[in-house]
């Protein structure tokens, strides 16, 4: 009888398994061995060791100083990382959504949605809408600002201002999204009567949100930041892709971007295929660490 | 399971032995529809496929062409597929390595990059069939690799500066022409930036585009891609020279600026250039089509580029290219024959000069209306300057226009930007030879 519960538990799981197997297992680990090789689909693939690694991560001593052999990596590691600074924000922005939501509010249904519409929408078309609010010279941006005497920068041909530019969006379309779900259900699962409690000492809003709300939040919270941060290594590519082109300078450059750029424009698969394969071991530390201090804080009930 | 069993009778074995037929069923579907339509095209018409990367402008002469064709080739069945944008190149590659390509295809300056990878079919001894003697010698080269010729090209895009013609009769400056020099061009654009308003702010600029470093004598690496060349003296002299354009003389809108009003692609250059924006642009020859559209409400005209050390002018050009995986090669080079006659090659002059001198010189001869000195791009013939064909092209540039951003933006000094860019260049191309050997 265990044999056949076995059996029917494996008909039942294996279409996900044989999906996770050869849409995800599979192209990982062709990841993994891809990056030992140099290869441009045309040609046969040429095994090279840690090669790619070497020139990926690798420096040399030249001018009497220590460069970096693929300097760019480094400069988009930085982009990549630099965009990871609007998770905290949009995480707090998405906390205050689901608050409000989470109030007996009218048309509370109608603001949920809303609110995650950013969500189900189509990126590009969100993309192209975000394009023509940062234009330099029509856009809705500098048009308020010129009301104001305020000549505005160009938001995203400005070296300086194209990085913050695309960061405030990324804050704008996380804000109302999962992550405000995810929080709304944490605040619902919160039990009413620590409120009352708090009510009858005297406790006021903003000392409920502390004492309770937070705390009660925390595994949430956590979850949240973690799966954020997995998905912020690997973020910014729409971005690039649609409204930038990675510029300028590289100012809009993020990993994702540059592992598209080397495995479909130049066609070095093997390569593309070493920064995702670092990108991974990047992101695994990352998550690591996280585990490693953050969990320890987290407080399950 | 026991509760399916139970309430239905369904017990485990058919379960997987129908999981089992549905995927032979999918598996054999699939098999037996590629298989249909290889035999259907060979038992009745022979089917090619041609990818193009054309406006909408010019794709009626391509769907005009092949009609015609089809009709005088009754057996031979020809299916357009524009792939129009930028990405046009990446989408063929991944065509072929998908063992997809067209049969036909579109083909500019990516041409090395392909050729390399042995996309295509080898036409030199089926070039009997054509005047190759009436076709610019230069422009068969650029489709010509190790002594093999494997496309011959059906229009020439040059880049070309044009000039609005009112703003320098308000100046009273007279128009220049086809042998000026760096500080003519200088001098008359000086004149012709303008603060109108007295705001202080700029309201018209002598110029926007880029000057040809060619003309500089700079160019990014040799002939045959071994070599970068980011940071000789020509090449700093050609970028010292832009920032003073821009930054100095104030004589052409910054890079940032430049940004802001929308990319550096000419089209988007020509509404600002007919409103009076620019006096000077460094428009295209393959654009005229657009520039008599957007720009009908003014008088302009064409002037070669200013001669700095040399007279040059940055070319490319368009060929239908067949695929090396073809399974009809004659029908292939049939079609392609038509593409490259003198009737396509004049249907498309609005959109690039024609390759064959004589049609060439036989559209000069019928043009009349703007742009009045349309001679000056069949004059051009004698020293234009392609991008090199190398294998990278585009890795290389990716490299050279970062630099250009990062000096332009004044990120960097020439010297620092160029540099970097000559190391990165030089490692890009150690790493092809590695590749290749």
């Amino acid at each position: 009888m265990k044999r056949e519960q076995d059996i029917t538990a494996f008909v039942f799981l294996s279409p996900n398994i044989f999906g996770f197997l050869v849409f995800t297992l599979f192209p990982v680990l062709a990841a993994f061995a891809l990056s030992l090789f140099r290869w441009d689909i045309f040609h046969a693939p040429k095994f090279i060791g840690l090669q790619n690694y070497f020139d990926l991560l690798g420096w040399v001593f030249e001018d009497k100083s220590f460069q970096w052999i693929d300097p760019d990596f480094w400069k988009f590691l930085g982009n990549t990382v630099f965009y990871l600074f609007a998770i905290p924000l949009s995480m707090a922005a998405s906390l205050f959504l689901a608050i409000i939501l989470n109030q007996k509010l009218r048309c509370r249904i109608f603001f949920r949605t809303v609110f995650f519409l950013p969500t189900i929408s189509a990126s590009v078309g969100l993309l192209i809408l975000w394009k023509y609010l940062y234009n330099g010279d029509y856009g809705l941006f500098n048009f308020l600002l010129s009301n104001i005497g305020i000549d505005g920068p160009g938001w995203l041909t400005d070296y300086h201002w194209a990085k913050p530019s695309i960061m405030m969006m990324m804050i704008w379309g996380g804000m109302g999204g999962v992550a405000m779900v995810i929080y709304l259900a944490g605040l619902q699962n919160i039990p009413r009567e620590l409120y009352e409690a708090a009510e009858l000492d005297g406790a006021n809003g903003w000392n409920q949100f502390c004492h309770i709300t937070w705390p009660m939040l925390a595994p949430t919270t956590f979850f949240i930041f973690v799966t954020s941060i997995i998905a912020g290594f690997q973020s910014g590519f729409d971005a690039a892709y649609i409204l930038t082109q990675g510029g300028p300078a590289g100012a809009t450059t993020t990993l994702d971007y540059y592992i598209y750029n080397h495995a479909f424009v130049y066609f070095n698969m093997g390569y593309a295929a070493t920064i995702a394969v670092v990108l991974f071991f990047i992101v695994f530390c990352v998550t690591m660490i996280n585990w490693r201090f953050g969990g320890r804080k987290v407080h399950y009930g | 399971m026991r509760y399916l069993n139970a309430k239905l009778g369904i017990t485990l074995t058919p379960i997987l032995f129908g999981l089992a037929l549905l995927v032979v069923l999918i598996i054999g579907w699939g098999y037996y529809h590629s298989k249909g339509k290889q035999s259907q095209s060979e038992d009745e018409k022979v089917r090619l496929v041609l990818a193009i990367n054309v406006s909408h402008r010019e794709r009626p002469f391509f769907v005009e062409t092949v009609d015609a064709f089809m009709k005088e080739h009754p057996n031979i069945e020809v299916e357009i597929r524009n792939i129009a944008g930028v990405r046009y190149y990446q989408k063929i590659l991944i065509m072929m390595a998908g063992k997809v390509a067209p049969d036909l295809m579109w083909m500019g300056q990516s041409f090395a990059e392909f050729a390399y990878k042995g996309a295509f079919l080898d036409i030199t001894d089926r070039l009997k069939d054509i005047p190759t003697d009436e076709f610019l010698p230069q422009a068969l080269s650029w489709y010509r690799m190790n002594g093999r010729q494997y496309g011959v090209p059906y229009a020439i895009h040059m880049r070309i500066f044009a000039y609005n013609k009112k703003l320098f009769d308000e100046a009273g400056i007279t128009y220049p022409s086809d042998d000026w020099d760096f500080d003519e061009f200088l001098e008359i654009t000086k004149k012709l930036t303008l603060d109108k308003d007295g705001d202080g702010q700029i309201d018209q600029y002598g110029f926007r585009g880029g000057l040809h470093r060619a003309t500089f004598g700079a160019e990014i690496f040799s002939d045959d891609g071994q070599l970068a060349l980011c940071n000789t003296p020509e090449m700093l002299n050609f970028f010292q020279t832009r920032l003073d354009l821009a930054f100095k003389y104030k004589v052409q809108p910054t890079m940032e600026l430049r940004n802001q009003e929308g990319r550096n692609s000419p089209i988007e250059m020509y509404a600002p250039f007919a409103q009076g924006r620019y006096a000077i642009i460094d428009g295209g020859n393959g654009d005229r089509v657009v520039m008599l559209e957007k720009c009908a409400d003014i008088d302009w005209d064409y002037v070669l580029c200013p001669k700095v050390k040399r007279q040059a002018q940055w070319a490319s050009s368009a060929a239908i290219v067949i695929s090396a995986d073809t399974r009809h090669p004659d029908e292939s080079w049939e079609l392609c024959k038509v593409f490259i006659g003198d009737k396509f090659q004049k249907s498309m002059a609005l959109s690039g000069m024609p390759t064959n001198i004589n049609v060439a010189e036989e559209v000069i001869a019928e043009h009349r209306g703007t742009p009045s000195n349309l001679k000056a791009v069949l004059k051009a013939y004698d020293f234009l300057y392609p991008t090199p064909r190398v294998p990278n092209l585009k890795e290389l540039e990716a490299i050279y226009v970062d630099a250009e951003e990062k000096i332009m933006l004044r990120m960097a000094t020439p010297r620092d930007a160029l540099d970097d860019a000559q190391r990165k260049m030089t490692l890009a191309i150690k790493k092809l030879n590695e590749r290749n050997r």
